[in-house]
Order: structure tokens, then sequence, then C-alpha cells
């Protein structure tokens, strides 16, 4: 026990000085305020890691990987949100790679692997359409075979980052026999192939987030299909254990309460510092509450994966509930800023408001509507508690 | 430590659902009621099992079980409806009794494992509320002994206690007296608990007791009175959280019954979503009453009691949310004592009225977690 505890520390403390030597303050700061830190500095923080051999520490060592068992996987993750890195290329490093190393073949791995782990391709997810949302099974976008390529016709919609990327996977129909879930194949996409188009979407709140793109009579060719025909279902629903360990999402709400509480002895209530307020005083500790429990949630999680290999539809209880607990703390965030959350985060482009507010307000507000998303995304949650009633209620 | 229940638990969980279930299921259905158990019978079948005190130290009768033990069996009891004692009769004494070095104490824990509760706790005081610490009994000295004036209120098995540890102040400090009931000058008055159980107010009128009889002295009673009511909390967190486990599964086996409109409960998704809130907030309570009872496990440290106070806020607003649902999902039935899903409630509620309502373990939480984060 002592032992592991200290081989435990051991590895924070390499991940802390890591991140002290690598990570630059503009980064941690942007990222500390949930902002995206830009395309060339992701770039520059993936190479670092990727030197030091933690691109991509959950691939296959051949790939890139650091050869972890889980719990090292999950103390690498939670360390580095802790210290305030930024997550990159989410899509190519926990994604399609995993995706593809399980059901690639050689060529495909051989030229999208390295790729992908230096963010020299940069992936996006070609899944929702207009008309296939929660139900995506029902996906019409078709791919029909004409020799060696796909003609692929259709839309898809929501796609984070697509005016980011310059590769898609995604979902086409192979089949219109069958189960749905029969007739669907997974296709890698070349955004630069002719006959694709793009528009972009904004978010509510005004970012640039999501996209629809448009395919008219694009060729794929059947190369860049990864596993059988018909079989990309199965492939999609593939995610890596370990991942749904952050279905909770609990990283980010811990870095969410350190901003709370940071405001909470610098913004007044009254004459007094809120942290002093008995109201105040109550929904703090509501919060940090129902984060303790989550992340004991989470360790209980952790502790099952390494004993059974997989959690099961637990993830779906973390998921419901990181989520409530993640928005609560972007509303009690803006709650106690009151008219300092206010400002649009362009704001800070300028002087007007040096030193007039907090800084931690930068932000706060749009961090808020950002995270209405994560409830409707990756199965709503309305999805997680059918799974729940389904699979744990047995109803 | 672990989550996942040792060996040993599973067995002591099993054991409890089978002798509390068996013990539910024997009982007479008085008026056609729900059965509930006698207490006396529940006492000595778990005296019988030797897991009353299993949580108390081996000096103190106890097999050293701890927290982890308290916790299981605290939930075990939770699931049936039973008035156990449990927090009243056995932790809050045992707590107190294990601290003491004095051979009556230990002779009064030794009794208290094995499922006898001679021992009640009078600490609570007619509108002091939760707070413990400047109690209006006071303390006097007497000749070579003490001299104790006072009210004492909402005494939980105080109605057949054969001895009380008394709170009294002292100077200015917080001292424990035992005091055995027959004693002059003491006055014990039952009254029931909208749940059924029995309690006591006493009026303490010039009562005179040897020097003996001080179990703890000003400078230690309002720490071990803390720590006593930390483990209260913790055994009513765990009580609440199989109350709630036995409180949906009951609603979760009814909606999969109870047709209307052609069909089962259960096919409403309003009604599935519902059930599916209430399990997520059910798994949160466990993980934190599991991370309190290995924090507790490590020792009496701050972050043992700002995780015990997490676990009994999140408790007491689950514990009533999950009664409200069970209740409010089985229709018109749910309103009857016949079918007794409504025990739940009266339980989570007499349990909060007792050790604090959850603004005020929020407080208490918080105020563990700031001196937490200040000596780190
Ligand atoms: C922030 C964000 C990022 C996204 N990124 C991507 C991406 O990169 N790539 C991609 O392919 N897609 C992406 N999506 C799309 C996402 O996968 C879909 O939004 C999701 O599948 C839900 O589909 P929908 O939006 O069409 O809603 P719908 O399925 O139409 O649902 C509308 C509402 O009805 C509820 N609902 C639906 N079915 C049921 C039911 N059976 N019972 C009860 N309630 C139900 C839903 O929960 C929701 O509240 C993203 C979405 C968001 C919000």
């Amino acid at each position: 026990m002592n032992m592991q505890m200290s081989s435990e520390a051991a590895f924070r403390a390499e991940i802390a000085e890591f991140c002290k030597q690598n990570l630059d303050p503009e980064m941690r700061r942007l990222s500390d305020l949930g902002l995206s830190v830009g395309q060339d500095m992701a770039k520059d923080w993936q190479q670092r890691l990727v030197a030091r051999g933690w691109g991509a520490p959950a691939w296959d060592a051949q790939w890139g990987g650091a050869g972890w068992d889980m719990r090292k996987l999950f103390i690498f993750e939670e360390e580095m949100a802790a210290h305030g890195a930024p997550q990159v290329a989410t899509f190519n490093i926990k994604m399609i790679g995993p995706i593809l190393q399980a059901h690639g073949d050689a060529a495909q791995q051989a030229h999208f692997l390295p790729r992908a782990l230096r963010m020299d391709d940069v992936w996006c997810q070609g899944y929702s359409e207009p008309g296939a949302g929660s139900d995506l099974a029902s996906l019409q976008t078709r791919a029909e075979r004409d020799g060696d390529d796909y003609i692929v016709n259709g839309t898809k919609i929501w796609t984070s980052g697509g005016h980011l990327a310059d590769h898609m996977f995604c979902l086409v129909r192979t089949s219109r026999e069958g189960r749905r879930q029969g007739g669907i194949s997974f296709l890698l996409t070349d955004l630069a192939t002719p006959g694709i188009t793009r528009r972009p979407i904004r978010h509510f709140y005004g970012a640039h987030v999501f996209n629809q793109f448009f395919f008219d009579n694009v060729r794929v060719p059947v190369a860049n299909r990864v596993g059988q025909e018909n079989a990309g279902w199965g492939i999609a629903k593939s995610l890596l254990e370990h991942e749904r360990l952050f279905s909770a999402r609990h990283t980010e709400a811990r870095r969410k309460l350190g901003r709370l509480t940071r405001l909470s002895r610098e913004v007044k209530i009254g004459n007094r510092p809120a942290i002093e307020d008995a109201q105040f005083r109550d929904d703090l500790a509501k919060r940090m509450i129902e984060l303790r429990a989550l992340e004991n949630a989470t360790m209980r999680a952790l502790e099952r994966l390494v004993d059974d290999g997989g959690i099961g539809p637990y993830a779906s209880v973390l998921k419901l509930r990181g989520i409530e607990v993640n928005q609560r703390l972007d509303r009690a965030i803006v709650q106690l800023l009151g008219p300092d959350a206010l400002p649009a985060e362009a704001a800070w482009e300028g002087d007007a408001l040096d030193g007039l507010i907090p800084d931690e307000a930068r932000n706060a507000a749009e961090s808020r509507y950002w995270w209405r998303g994560p409830a409707i995304a990756g199965g709503s949650q309305e999805v997680q508690r059918t799974i729940i009633t389904k699979h744990i209620l047995n109803l | 430590m672990r989550f996942a229940a040792s060996e040993d638990e599973v067995m002591v969980e099993d054991m409890l659902d089978r002798v509390l279930s068996a013990a539910r299921d024997s009982a007479p259905r008085i008026d056609g009621q729900a059965p509930r158990p006698a207490p006396e019978e529940l006492r000595s079948k778990l005296g019988d099992l030797g897991v009353w005190g299993a949580w108390l130290p081996d000096s103190a009768g106890g097999s050293d079980g701890g927290p982890r033990l308290l916790m299981t069996l605290a939930r075990g009891l939770g699931r049936v409806p039973a008035h156990h004692g449990l927090i009243g009769g056995c932790v809050l004494p045992g707590v107190l009794l294990a601290r003491s070095r004095g051979a009556e104490a230990a002779a009064l824990a030794r009794r208290i494992a094995t499922g006898a509760m001679p021992v009640a706790l009078a600490a609570m005081e007619p509108g002091a509320r939760w707070d413990m610490s400047a109690p209006q009994t006071r303390a006097e000295r007497d000749g070579d002994g003490y001299r104790l004036n006072g009210t004492k209120i909402h005494v939980a098995e105080g109605a057949t206690a054969e001895t009380f540890i008394l709170s009294a102040g002292e100077g200015e400090g917080v001292s424990l007296f035992l005091v055995p009931a027959g004693t002059p000058g003491l006055t014990v008055a039952a009254y029931p608990a909208t749940d059924g159980s029995q309690w006591a107010s006493l009026r303490i009128s010039d009562v005179t007791l040897p020097a003996t009889a001080r179990l703890a002295g000003p400078g230690e009673g309002a720490a071990w009175l803390e720590q006593a009511f930390t483990l209260a909390a913790f055994a009513a967190a765990s009580e609440i959280l199989g109350s709630c486990e036995a409180a949906l599964r009951q609603t979760v086996e009814y909606l999969g019954t109870r047709e209307q409109f052609g069909k089962a409960l259960a096919a409403n998704q309003a009604l599935q979503f519902r059930a599916a809130d209430l399990h997520t907030d059910i798994e949160m309570l466990r993980s934190q009453v599991l991370g309190a009872a290995n924090a507790l496990s490590q020792g009496y440290s701050l972050r043992a009691r700002s995780d015990v106070a997490a676990a009994m806020a999140m408790a007491v607003q689950t514990g009533d949310l999950v009664a409200r649902e069970a209740i409010h999902l089985h229709g018109a039935i749910g309103m009857t004592r016949e079918l007794g899903i409504g025990y739940h409630l009266l339980r989570a509620d007499v349990l909060s009225r007792w050790l604090g309502s959850a603004e005020h373990f929020r407080a208490t939480f918080l105020r563990a977690a700031e001196e937490e984060e200040e000596a780190a």
C-alpha cells in the first residue's frame, strides 16, 4: 500500500514538473477560464507531449502509447487537468486513434495514426444529421459503391470543430436492408475532396462551434472504410473504457469550484466578502458536497474498472450527474459575479475593463452557455436516464 | 482504501438481510399495519450474531470492525422498518464509553456490544437546536462530588435507559457525567416521536453525584460530544442510504406490476425517468457514505468530519426526496400505514430533526473543509 502510494505521489510529481516546464502561462490562463487555446498553441502543446512520450498515453505502445494501466491513465488525466493543461485534439487522440487501432487495417494504421498523434491531420466527427440525432441509427447519408470508391451523398450537422479540421470520420448508410444499425459503415474522409461544402453554425452565444457539411457525389476510396461494410455501428459505439470514467467531467468541475472559491474572497455581498455571507456559504457547501460525492463516485468507477475491466451502465449515472454538477457550478459563478457577468468574453480584448472587475469574470457567462451542450451531446440526459431505466433498474 | 465491500462486509450484509427480513416477515400484523419487528426481539437477535458493538474497539467489547462495519450495520437496519435504537442506544453512548478509561464505563460498553441498551446520552436542551457546546445545565462542585441542575430534551432511548450520560457546563467547559436513572432529583418523562420511537425529557433538580461519576472533564466533554455526534451522523447517513435502497426497490417493483391504461406503470417514460434520477441520487449518496467510511477508518480527522457532514447533508436531502417519491409513485396505497412505505419518510425526518438539517450539515461541512484547507 505504501509502495503504491509513494509511486503514485512520484508520478503526480513528475506530471507537475512537466507542466511547470512546458505549460506556458497564457495557455494555462486560457484553459483555466475554460477558453480554447487556439490551433497553434494546441499543436505546440501536443508536440511537447509527444516528445515526452505522453501524446496519447492510452494508445498501444507501438503507436506511441505509454503502456500504463488504468489507474495511471486516470491519474494522468486528473493531474493534467489540475495543472491547467488544455485538452487538445480529443477527436484525434480519444476517438479515431483508438478506433483505428482496434478496427483499422495495417495500411490505415500506418498512414493515419502517426499523423493523428502529431496533429498533422485534425479530425472531426460526422455522425449526426438533421434527421438523425438521439436516434442516430436513422441516419440517411448514403455511400454507394462505384469500383474502388464510394460515392457519398447527404449532410452531416453539429460537427464540432469542423472548421478547424481537415479530416472527418463519419457514419454512412451502405444498406437499407434488415436492422437499421446493420446497414451503416465507418468512413474516413479528407475534407478537401471535391463535392464537400461546409456551412458554419454559430452557437447561441455567438461563437463558431458547429458546422454543417454537405456531400454532393463525393468520392471516398473503399480503402478508407474502417472494418467491414455495414459494421460501422459497432465501431462507432466502441469507446475506450477508461474514457468513460471521465463521463462525470469531474476534473472540469473541480476547476470551476476553484474559480468559484477564489471569486468568493474577491466579490463582495453587502460590505463583506461573499465567503462570509450565510446564504452564499450554504450554496457553496452544496456545490462542494455534490462534487465531492461525484469524485468518490468516479473513484468507485475506477476501482470497478480495474477489478472488472468495465463499468457498464454506471457511466450513465456519472454522466447524468456530472453534467448537472458542472452546470450548477457555472450558474453559481455567474450568480456570484452579478453585474460583472454582463460583459462578453470579447470585452477583454480591449482595456475597457482593466482593473475594474475580476479577471475570472472572463468567459464565465459563455461557459455557462457552452455547458448547456454536453447535456444534449454524446447521448442526452434523457438517453442516459433511459439506459439507467433499462439496464440498471430493469424496468 | 477500497470502495467495494470486502468479503467480511458482504457476509455481514447477507446475514443482516436474512435475519432482518425474517424478523420483519414473522412480526405480527397489528390492526392491518405493515409488520414491524419488536425492538427487543431485534436487539437480542442481532446481539446473538455479535454485530451490535462489532464496530467498537476490542477494549470496549467490540471486534474492531470500525466505520465500515458500522456502515454495513446501519444500512442493513435502514432497509427494514424497525425501531432498532442503533444510534441512540449503541453509537452515541458507545463512542463516549469507549473513550473513557473507567471500569464502570468499560462494563457498560461491553453490555452495549451485546445488544442491551442500558445507556442513553442526554446532551440536547430546549431551544438550543443542534448546538451542544454551551449547555444551560450546570454542574457545581459539592463537597467531594457534584450537584447538577437543568433540563434535557430529545433523549433517544431515554425512556428505557438505566443510566444517562449527561452533559453539563462546568466552569467554561462541558463535562459529561454518568447518572443512574433512579438518582433522586432526576425526573424522566417519556414521549413518542413521529416515527413511533420512544424518547425522553429529563428534569434535573439538585442531583448530587460522587466525583467518580464524571466521565469527561470540562477540557474534554465538548470534543467527545462532537466525535460521538459525528459518528451518529455517519450512522444516520448509512441508515438513510439503506432506507433509500429499500424504498426505491419496492417502488420499482410496484411500477413493474401495477397496471393502468392497459399497461404497466413502468411503461411510462415520465415515471421511468423519475426512478432513474432517484437511482442516480442514491448512487451519489452511496459514494459519499463510502468516502466518509474510508476517511473515518483512517482516523478522526478534519477530512473525516467534512466527509461525514457531506454524507449526512446529502442523506437528509436524498432520504426526503426518495421517501416522498416512493409514496407518490404508489398512489393512494402509498398513503397507508398498511403498505408502510411512508415509514421511510417518518424515519428520515426523525433522523434529521434529531441530528441536524441539511443546512446544518452543510455549514458543518464547510467549516471543516475550510479548517482542513488552512491546515494544509
Ligand atoms: C455541443 C455539441 C457538440 C456536438 N458535436 C457533435 C459532433 O462533433 N459530431 C456529431 O456528429 N454530432 C455532434 N453533436 C450532435 C449530438 O450528437 C446530437 O445533438 C445528439 O445526438 C442529440 O440529437 P438532436 O440534437 O437531434 O436532438 P433530438 O434527438 O432531436 O432530441 C431533442 C430533445 O428530445 C430528447 N429526446 C430525444 N429522444 C428522446 C426519447 N426517446 N425520450 C425522451 N427524450 C428524448 C432529447 O434528450 C433532447 O432533449 C453535438 C451536439 C452538441 C450539443
